[in-house]
């Protein structure tokens, strides 16, 4: 028995369970006492997909509690197969699971889940996204701002704090989460037709978690820090409201932690 | 780390597994338990409130840094930035003990995230014992491992989980993690003595204990961690204390987790015997 | 055409004006809503603390009869948006 080979038709064997990759993964192991090979491959292959699938209920938790947890589990069975876990992290594991839910035929009609469900990852990275203090590619800090000459101005790139992820969704998606969060006790359905939602979500440095929907301009401003675009390129962009409206916001909020010079 | 207000990070009687829900009685509360262990798993995101509430932790009691990615028992290449986070959470945290599992989790870089049974025979042991080599050189230090609970066994085994184990220990220089609670699983599932296991392991490499609750299935026992500590692996307990002394031991409880009375009680049994039969 | 210098010049300006007043969160003052939620968030790697699950799926592996995919959750909670296609 070749170890590596060995382990190749045991990951087949569970994750591809046709007869002959059952078979191949069920070579060299012994059939004594009162189970077979192959059930004793099964006790694997339950605990490992039941793992991971944990795992993702706690990345999309509400996600589950909108379909009943039969439903999640049994939709995340072909996800798992086609989609490996390439980190040893569970944590890192579901990225791609938004996707597959707005590709699954029998969630046609939810038309508001993979937007849920991408919310909830968006959630789940900024839980995790590094600390303030660990990101170095802020130079200035805002207080030098001050010092900065009008021809330096739109060589201006604004930073974002890291923990920030913006989404659209054509649905009150905001609502559905929060209708699905525990000691909920607002309004008892969510209406679809309310329309499209701009969202910021982020980690304050207190590590609270906030989802907060945005209007049209804030969406734009934040969408253009993100991208990385320079003062002067951001003045050119068309907002109802004067820019220090946005910009003076996010600088108190914390949502800008500092810039570069471009 | 000097800003640490627990410096000493030896550890001694019985801990907890450190889980979620636990954390704010812990850090508001301050109870009297010895010392935690952390799932260094749950800390290698780049940032956020676990790794704050880990420091908090580390701030007020000695913990131990277990792990379930290392992948000892793979064919592929060690996970380089796997074990570089550990190395900097370890550098931040001082673990007494980093420890993971006598078992494989992940084949071309598709992760089971699963502790998966291996071959005990000659070439399994130089695997082994050449990867556990590199690790301990690559962190700087020694590394317990743990012996995992299965459910299947392999023809080309010669060797068995025991002897496996107390020659690894003895090539790698590692120490040893012992799970009771696997091994009486394992003993039941593959029909062994549970009690000659425990009498076959080098005591002086022995620096942990794990306990644990399983289930009872149809046809063999499930390692769940969903229950208390089952009779017969106190019995298997008292005879490990016996042999090896008051070796720090760990309860943990992960699915079905109770309040942290509950889980306390637990810790406070195992102290018992501890006290009682190592004097 | 728009005067995009004095437009970067004004805001610079009353932003600094702004950051010589005591900060207060204008985000979280805004209507929206915030949780402490993750408090309690699970530690996703205890799921493979050397520990063995049985979640019943050996046997599903994804051929599912169709009456599974029946939502029983809060679904039944939203409503309207139903002549929009899936995307």
């Amino acid at each position: 028995m070749n170890l590596k080979k060995w382990q190749q038709d045991f990951y087949q064997g569970i994750f591809h369970p046709s007869q002959n990759n059952i078979q191949l993964a069920c070579q060299g192991i012994n059939t004594t006492g009162n189970l077979s090979a192959s059930q004793r491959l099964d006790i694997y292959r339950d605990s490992i997909l039941g793992g991971i699938t944990d795992g993702l209920s706690g990345v999309f938790p509400v996600c589950e509690n909108l379909v009943g947890s039969q439903y999640f589990s049994h939709m995340l069975t072909d996800f798992l197969k086609q989609n490996p876990s390439y980190s040893p992290d569970l944590g890192n594991y579901g990225a791609l699971l938004p996707n597959y839910i707005a590709q699954f035929k029998p969630a046609k009609d939810l038309v508001y889940l993979p937007e849920v469900a991408k919310l909830e990852w968006l959630w789940h990275k900024a839980f995790n996204a590094s600390d303030v203090h660990n990101n170095n590619a802020a130079i200035y800090t805002l207080e030098q701002l001050a010092s900065i000459t009008e021809n330096e101005q739109g060589r201006i790139q604004f930073v974002l704090q890291p923990s920030i992820q913006l989404m659209q969704s054509d649905y009150p998606i905001h609502l559905i989460w929060e209708m699905n969060q525990d000691n909920y006790d607002g309004q008892k359905q969510v209406d679809l037709n309310e329309g499209e939602v701009n969202l910021l979500i982020f980690r304050a440095p207190d590590y609270s978690m906030h989802i907060n929907p945005l209007n049209k301009d804030e969406f734009i401003f934040y969408q253009a820090l993100q991208a990385g675009l320079i003062f002067l390129d951001i003045a050119k962009l068309t907002f109802t409201a004067p820019i220090e409206t946005l910009l003076a916001p996010a600088i108190q909020s914390g949502l800008i932690i500092g810039f570069n010079i471009a | 780390m000097s800003q640490l207000k627990f410096k000493s990070n030896a550890i001694y009687g019985a801990g907890l597994g450190l889980r979620a829900s636990h954390y704010q009685e812990v850090l508001s509360s301050k109870p009297n338990i010895p010392w935690f262990e952390l799932l260094a798993d749950n800390y290698m995101s780049d940032g956020g409130l676990p790794i704050e509430r880990a420091h908090k932790i580390r701030q007020n009691y000695p913990i131990t840094l277990h792990c379930v990615g290392m992948s000892l028992g793979s064919c592929d290449p060690l996970n380089i930035n796997y074990l570089t986070r550990l190395k900097a959470l370890s550098e931040k945290l001082e673990p007494a003990y980093i420890s993971d599992h006598l078992a494989w989790a992940s084949i071309d870089g598709q992760y089971t995230h699963d502790l998966l049974p291996l071959p005990y025979n000659a070439h399994t042991l130089d695997h082994m014992c050449e990867r556990i080599s590199k690790v301990q050189e690559f962190l700087g230090r020694t590394i317990l491992i743990e012996n995992p609970s299965s459910y299947l066994t392999f023809e080309e085994s010669d060797m068995t989980e025991w002897d496996f184990i107390s020659q690894m220990a003895k090539i790698s220089g590692c120490e040893l993690l012992v799970d009771i609670n696997n091994i009486y699983v394992s003993s039941i599932n593959h029909k062994f003595d549970p009690l000659h296991y425990v009498a076959s392991l080098p005591a002086e490499k022995v620096k942990e204990l794990h306990l644990a609750g399983f289930t009872k299935m149809d046809n063999y026992l499930l390692d769940t961690h969903s229950e208390k500590v089952h009779p017969p692996v106190w019995q298997l307990y008292r005879a490990a204390i016996k042999q090896f002394g008051a070796t720090p031991t760990l309860i943990e409880w992960d699915s079905d987790v109770p309040d942290f009375a509950t889980l306390h009680q637990e810790a406070l049994t195992a102290e018992r015997h501890m006290w009682a039969l190592s004097q | 055409m728009k005067d995009t210098k004095k437009i970067m010049s004004t805001a610079i300006a009353s932003t600094l004006l702004g950051l010589t007043i005591a900060s207060s969160s204008v985000l979280a003052a805004k209507p929206g809503f915030e949780k402490c939620q993750g408090i309690a968030k699970a530690g996703l790697n205890d799921c493979g603390t050397s520990k063995h699950g049985c979640a019943g799926l050996a046997k599903a592996a994804g051929d599912a009869e169709e009456w599974v995919y029946v939502p029983e959750g809060t679904c039944d909670k939203i409503v309207g948006g139903k002549i929009k296609a899936a995307k």
